[in-house]
């Protein structure tokens, strides 16, 4: 939100702002200028800018922010232990395995997200997941969203671009575009492969069109949204990676997949969540008398959120 | 070198700098965590609906601010709220709260004020209502005032 730094454009009513009043002088206005002002003048607000060469302040938070967490890991502990039961068929909670280490399907290009996430929207016989992540866009139409036809590396009408995952919902009229992003922040191609995407499918009238990326991804895209927003009259909705990871254990808890969607299900959850999201692998051999590290921080918030929600049909 | 920025560069580079990062980005993640929570726990929905089980996300930029963003609906229209916190020191942190109306913001957006306290602003189209923060302690009685004026203002034919 650059627009916060831009204050000088911003109201001043409540009086938070007066530090963007002061402007730089014309030269032809300086002969008007006076010292005038040094009268109520006064260095309170000035010292508290002045940067201290110190570490030692952060000490305190460093300790309290350690003891939230060690609290908090019990809460993941417990999670962990819910979610065990719930997944038991599967072999406990995903975090429970290694999956920084699975190799038997490669995980390391944007590609290889994509094919995982196609194929297992396109083989869901409830289209749980699918209603999760793109069930609010549709306003005027129902959706059927199991077993849709999901078309990857599609090229559009013009031959320039290709986009990601193109579904086909089963209603004739309705289609559901998602470019796939892990750390690549080339986004301006969005718009037009979007708009490409229509006029390649003319026949269909409904579309939606999203971005999967990282949470740290995201203020780059509003950025760049803002930017396109005058050139391309397009929606195109953000959905994070967590969202997601949230999706799939929602998925995984409720019944009506076979048992090959849900293992599916399962590894693409486990992987996502340690691989994009940081999440750390819990069992009793790799925990075992280690503590928790500081670069654990992220990670550990991150994973209390996604298992919390999860759980949460509310 | 200055004696003092060494030994402070020489404190940072043996562990400070990695551990403050790490403590901030547990910070960004726990205080989007509690602003969610606000959201969804504590504030009275009037004309916007929450959509049941949207997670909410939670975004945090380089511009000192931390939000939260729930998707629901006003008079049937797709909307997603979001609000937050802006760090403005020395000044004064400022809560924060606005809607984003499908992938944008609803361009005839006019806050009518009724509360002395709030703040309407817009800047390039986009309209916020704003309170300023006088601790933490305030920060959810502030999230709630600003959430309900939002929708209060809502149901003026504004949005």
């Amino acid at each position: 939100m650059e627009w916060m730094d831009n204050k000088e454009k911003m109201g001043n009513k409540n009086g938070y702002r007066k530090d963007a009043s002061f402007q730089p002088q014309p030269a032809d206005r300086l002969a008007d200028l006076d010292w005038s002002f040094l009268d109520s003048f006064n260095l309170c607000g000035i010292e508290e800018q002045i940067v201290s060469l110190n570490w030692t302040d952060l000490d305190d938070w460093f300790k309290a922010a350690y003891a939230a967490l060690e609290e908090q890991y019990i809460d993941l502990d417990k999670l962990a232990t819910d979610w065990d039961k719930r997944l038991h068929d599967l072999g406990g909670d995903p975090c429970v395995y290694d999956w920084k280490e699975f190799r038997p399907l490669r995980l390391e290009r944007e590609e290889d997200w994509s094919d995982w996430l196609a194929h297992i929207l396109q083989t869901s016989k409830t289209g749980f997941l699918a209603g999760q992540l793109f069930g609010n866009a549709f306003r005027d139409i129902r959706i059927d969203f199991a077993q849709p036809k999901v078309k990857r590396e599609v090229t559009i009408i013009t031959g320039e671009r290709r986009a990601d995952l193109c579904i086909q919902w089963r209603n004739p009229t309705a289609a559901t575009h998602v470019e796939v992003k892990i750390g690549d922040e080339n986004f301006d191609k969005t718009f037009d492969t979007s708009i490409g995407l229509r006029r390649t499918y003319p026949d269909r009238t409904n579309w939606t069109h999203y971005i999967l990326l990282p949470e740290a991804s995201l203020e780059n895209w509003k950025e760049c949204q803002e930017h396109q927003r005058s050139q391309f009259q397009i929606d195109i909705a953000e959905i994070t990676w967590t969202q997601i990871a949230i999706a799939l254990r929602k998925g995984l808890r409720k019944g009506g997949e076979d048992i090959l969607w849900r293992t599916c299900a399962y590894i693409f959850c486990g992987a996502i969540e340690q691989k994009i999201l940081g999440h750390i692998q819990m069992n009793e051999e790799t925990l075992d008398g280690k503590t928790l590290s500081w670069e654990n921080f992220r990670g550990v918030a991150s994973q209390l959120h996604v298992m919390k929600e999860g759980m949460n049909d509310g | 070198m200055d004696k003092k920025l060494e030994e402070f560069l020489k404190n940072g580079y043996s562990s400070c700098y990695l551990k403050a990062l790490d403590t901030a980005a547990y910070f960004q993640q726990m205080m989007g965590e509690k602003l969610l929570n606000i959201v969804r726990k504590e504030v009275k929905w009037t004309t916007f609906s929450p959509i049941k089980g949207d997670s909410g996300h939670i975004t945090y930029d380089k511009s000192k601010c931390i939000y939260a963003w729930i998707k629901g609906t006003v008079k049937g229209k797709p909307v997603m709220i979001w609000t937050g916190v802006w760090w403005n020191q020395p000044v004064r942190n400022i809560a924060f709260a606005g809607f984003w109306e499908g992938q944008k913001y609803p361009a005839n957006f006019q806050y009518c004020s009724q509360n002395d306290r709030i703040s309407f602003e817009l800047y390039e189209g986009q309209p916020f209502l704003l309170v300023p923060l006088p601790d933490f302690d305030s920060l959810s009685g502030e999230i709630k005032l600003l959430l309900e004026e939002l929708q209060r203002q809502a149901t003026s034919k504004r949005v």
